[in-house]
C-alpha cells in the first residue's frame, strides 16, 4: 500500500489567471485507483461519521480500488445525488475527521474520489431514469428554489416515488450553485449535467415562478400539491454596514457574484459591471470573499483581502486561499477594514485599516485592535462581502409562517416543518449560512420528513 | 407559466414605446404601482419597468418605456408575436392610503406611465382625482387621453410650452394646493423633480408619496442593488417598492443606486 497521498493536477497560476475554466484538473482514473487504494476501509469508519448526507464512504472506495467507476457512482448516488457538485464544492469534513488525518498524517483525498467518480464513471442517464420510474405513488410535491438543498430534496423525494416540481424565481436553476459560484469552481457544464440529473429521475422545473406573488403557498395546497418544501436559501442582508456602502465604488458581493456568474451570457469575461477601476479591496470575512477576489483577479484587477482573523478563521478552504495568493492576491491577514475614504467627488480612494493581534479582553484572550497602528490601503473600489440572510420574503403571503429571532423562518426544533401543515423549509432559509454538503444534507433530511408526512396522509 | 409573448407594440411618443406582453400568471396577481423584471432576450440586461395597464381580457401587461439602453431597444425590437425571454413579477408591494378628499397624481416624462394606474385606483375608490402631467415638449408627452379619463381634471405641463402650460409639475401643484384641500399626493418623475415636490409637501404639511422608477437586478432580493433608505429602515424596492413615504426617502442614496444601475 502507498501512503503518499495522490496530487491532484491544477492548472498553473500564470495561465489559469487568464482563463475562467476550472483550477482544479480532478484525478485521471489511474490516480483516483492509487488514492483509493491508501484507504484503510475501517470497520468503523470515522469518515462516514463526519459526512453530513452520510455517503458510504468506505463503499464507493473499494469500487473505485476495483476499477469499477460507474459502480462507485451508483453507490455514492444511493446517499447524494449531486456528486460532481460535492465533489468540488464540499468543505470536506469526511477527510477532517480520517483516521489519517490524526497525528498529522495526509487524509484519503476524498473530495477529489468523489469527484473523479462523477467525472469518470458516469453511467447513461436513461439508466437511472428507468430504474426509478416505478412505483410512482400519487404524490405531488413542490419546492420553492432550485440550489442545493432543492435539488437534493427533489432527487431524493422522486426516488421515493413523489412527483415533485421545483419553481424558480429566475429563468435559471441552480441557486447559489450558478449565481454564486464561478465558472472556476464549476464549470456550467457540470451544474447543468447535475442538473439534468434530477430532471431526468422525473423532476419537472417550472421558472419566471415567483411564488408568493404569483401563486401562494396556500393556493399551492389546495390546488395541486400535497406538500411544499421552501428552499429559497440566502438573500441580501438590508441595512447591514449600510453607512460605509454609501460611499461611490462600494460594491456588495452578491452584485458582483451575480452580474458575473448570471447576467453574462456572453461569459464571465463580458460581464456588465459597475466602474471599479483597477485597486481593488475586498472585505468580510465570508464565503464568498474568494469567489470574488478570484474573479476580479481573472479580470485583470489588483486585489487585495483584508481578513480580520488568523488562518483558522477562514469560511473557506486553506487551499483556496493558497490558490488565490499564487494567482496574485494581496493578503492582508490580521486586520480590520474600519473606514471606506471618500475623495473630493465622494468616490471610494482608500480603506482605512488596523493591525489585530491577540490579547487578553475579559480574561478571555480575543483578536483586538494594536494601538497607532493604523494604515490606509489605495483602492479604486471595495465590495463588501457577506451582506447574507435568510430568504424569507414567501412568508409574507403565507399566513402561519414565523420568522425567528435569528431571522430565519421557523421551523419545529430538529425539524422541517413548520407551524403550517404541509409546508416544511430547508437550508439556508431556515438554518443561516451553510457549507455545501450541509445544504444537501438538509434537503435529504427534509425529503425524508416530507416522505414520512406523505406516508401517514 | 414562463412563456411571456409581445400582443402589441406601438409608438406613442419620440423613442418612446407601448407594449403588451401577454403574462397570464402576472395578470392574475398584479397590483397597481407593482413593477416587473423583463429580460427581452437571452443576451440582454434585465430591465425594471412599472406594468402600466392589466388586462384580464387579453391576459396581458402594458409596459410603456424608452428605447435608450441596448435593452430597452432589444426589447423595442421584439416584433408582435415573439417571445420575451424573461418576466419576473408581480414585484414590490405598493402601499395605496385609502383616503377621503382629493388625491393629486403627478408624472413627468415616463412617470406618466406609473401615475396612470394610480390615477384609475383613487378614481374606482371615489376620490377626486387631480392628474397633473409634465413633459419637456408636446412630443414626449405621454398618456394624455387616458389620464384626462382617469382623472377628474387634468393638468399638462411642458419645459418649453409647446403643450399645455409652460412650466413645472410643482409649479402646477403649487397652484392647486392654494385652491384645493389636498389629502395626498403621489409623484412619478425624475428624483430631483420629486425632492423639489417631496420638499414643498413637507413645507405645506401635505401627504407626500414618491413613486419612483424601479431598481431591481435580480428582482428576487438577492443582489441588494434595489435598496433604498426610508426613514431609518433600509428596504428592498424588489419587495416594498416601488411607492415610498416621500417624507422620509432618501434620494441621494437612491440617486447614487440608480446610477450604479445605470437607470
Amino acid at each position: 500500500m502507498k501512503n503518499n497521498k495522490t496530487t491532484v493536477g491544477v492548472q498553473p497560476a500564470a495561465k489559469r489567471i487568464k482563463n475562467f475554466s476550472e483550477v482544479v484538473l480532478g484525478f485521471n482514473k489511474k490516480q483516483a485507483i492509487q488514492e483509493a487504494q491508501r484507504c484503510l476501509q475501517c470497520t468503523h469508519p470515522e469518515c462516514v461519521k463526519g459526512c453530513p448526507v452520510g455517503v458510504d464512504i468506505p463503499g464507493f472506495i473499494r469500487l473505485i480500488r476495483e476499477g469499477d467507476l460507474a459502480k462507485a457512482l451508483q453507490k455514492i448516488r444511493e446517499d447524494n445525488s449531486l456528486t460532481g457538485i460535492c465533489g468540488r464544492l464540499c468543505s470536506a469534513p469526511c477527510e477532517k475527521a480520517c483516521i489519517l488525518n490524526k497525528d498529522g498524517g495526509r487524509p484519503i483525498a476524498i473530495k477529489h474520489l468523489e469527484r473523479a467518480v462523477f467525472d469518470l464513471g458516469n453511467i447513461r442517464l436513461q439508466e437511472i431514469f428507468n430504474a426509478q420510474a416505478s412505483n410512482k405513488s400519487a404524490k405531488k410535491i413542490a419546492i420553492i428554489g432550485s440550489g442545493a438543498t432543492g435539488l437534493m430534496a427533489a432527487a431524493n423525494l422522486v426516488e421515493d416515488g413523489h412527483h415533485v416540481t421545483i419553481f424558480d424565481a429566475l429563468d435559471q436553476s441552480g441557486g447559489m450553485l450558478r449565481y454564486g459560484t464561478c465558472e472556476f469552481h464549476l464549470p456550467r457544464k457540470v451544474l447543468d449535467a447535475q442538473i439534468d440529473y434530477v430532471r431526468s429521475l422525473g423532476t419537472t422545473f417550472v421558472y419566471n415562478t415567483l411564488i408568493g406573488q404569483v401563486k401562494t403557498i396556500h393556493e399551492l395546497l389546495l390546488n395541486d400539491f400535497h406538500a411544499v418544501l421552501i428552499a429559497t436559501g440566502l438573500g441580501f442582508e438590508t441595512g447591514a454596514d449600510a453607512a460605509r456602502r454609501q460611499v461611490k465604488g462600494v460594491i456588495s458581493s452578491q452584485e458582483l457574484l451575480f452580474r458575473v456568474n448570471f447576467l453574462s451570457a456572453q461569459g464571465p469575461a463580458k460581464a456588465v459591471l459597475p466602474p471599479l477601476g483597477q485597486k481593488i479591496v475586498i472585505t468580510g470575512n465570508s464565503f464568498d470573499a474568494m469567489e470574488c477576489a478570484r474573479i476580479l483577479l481573472r479580470l485583470g484587477k489588483k486585489v487585495t483581502f483584508v481578513h480580520e482573523g488568523s488562518d483558522e478563521d477562514l469560511p473557506f478552504s486553506l487551499e483556496e486561499k493558497v490558490l488565490a495568493q499564487e494567482e496574485g492576491l494581496v493578503w492582508e491577514g490580521f486586520a480590520q477594514a474600519v473606514d471606506f475614504l471618500p475623495n473630493n467627488v465622494g468616490a471610494v480612494k482608500g480603506v482605512r485599516c488596523l493591525r489585530l493581534d491577540f490579547a487578553d479582553k475579559d480574561g478571555e484572550w480575543a483578536l483586538m485592535p494594536v494601538k497607532d497602528s493604523d494604515f490606509i490601503l489605495e483602492a479604486d473600489a471595495v465590495v463588501v462581502c457577506g451582506l447574507y440572510e435568510a430568504n424569507t420574503l414567501v412568508a409574507r403571503s403565507t399566513d402561519g409562517l414565523k420568522i425567528n429571532k435569528q431571522g430565519y423562518l421557523s421551523v419545529k426544533k430538529d425539524q422541517c416543518a413548520t407551524g403550517v401543515k404541509g409546508v416544511f423549509a430547508a437550508g439556508a432559509v431556515a438554518q443561516g449560512v451553510l457549507s455545501l454538503v450541509d445544504a444537501l444534507a438538509q434537503g435529504k433530511k427534509a425529503a425524508n420528513e416530507i416522505d414520512a408526512y406523505l406516508q401517514k396522509g | 407559466m414562463s412563456e411571456f409573448r409581445v400582443l402589441s407594440k406601438q409608438i406613442i411618443a419620440s423613442n418612446i414605446k407601448r407594449m403588451d406582453i401577454i403574462a397570464p400568471a402576472i395578470v392574475q396577481k398584479a397590483r397597481p404601482g407593482q413593477f416587473v423584471v423583463v429580460m427581452p432576450t437571452e443576451k440582454a440586461q434585465r430591465l425594471a419597468l412599472p406594468i402600466v395597464e392589466i388586462s384580464a381580457q387579453k391576459n396581458a401587461i402594458t409596459l410603456i418605456f424608452s428605447e435608450e439602453t441596448l435593452s430597452e431597444k432589444a426589447l423595442g425590437d421584439l416584433a408582435i408575436g415573439e417571445n420575451v425571454h424573461v418576466v419576473l413579477g408581480p414585484l414590490g408591494d405598493p402601499v395605496l392610503e385609502d383616503s377621503e378628499g382629493i388625491v393629486v397624481c403627478i408624472g413627468y416624462g415616463l412617470g406618466i406611465a406609473q401615475a396612470l394606474p394610480l390615477c384609475r385606483y383613487f378614481q374606482k375608490k371615489g376620490n377626486k382625482v387631480f392628474g397633473i402631467l409634465g413633459a419637456a415638449t408636446r412630443k414626449t408627452l405621454i398618456l394624455e387621453s387616458p389620464m384626462r379619463v382617469a382623472c377628474h381634471s387634468a393638468f399638462v405641463t411642458t419645459d418649453d410650452g409647446s403643450a399645455g402650460k409652460k412650466g413645472s409639475v410643482a409649479d402646477m401643484l403649487r397652484q392647486l394646493a392654494a385652491g384645493h384641500q389636498i389629502a395626498q399626493v403621489y409623484v412619478a418623475a425624475s428624483t430631483s423633480l420629486m425632492q423639489e415636490v417631496a420638499s414643498f409637501c413637507r413645507e405645506s404639511k401635505l401627504k407626500i408619496n414618491v413613486v419612483v422608477k424601479p431598481l431591481a437586478l435580480s428582482g428576487i432580493g438577492f443582489c441588494g442593488t434595489d435598496e433604498v433608505k426610508v426613514g431609518k429602515k433600509y428596504v428592498l424596492m424588489s419587495s416594498d417598492g416601488p411607492i415610498f413615504n416621500g417624507e422620509f426617502f432618501d434620494f441621494n442614496i437612491y440617486r447614487s443606486k440608480a446610477e450604479n444601475l445605470g437607470v
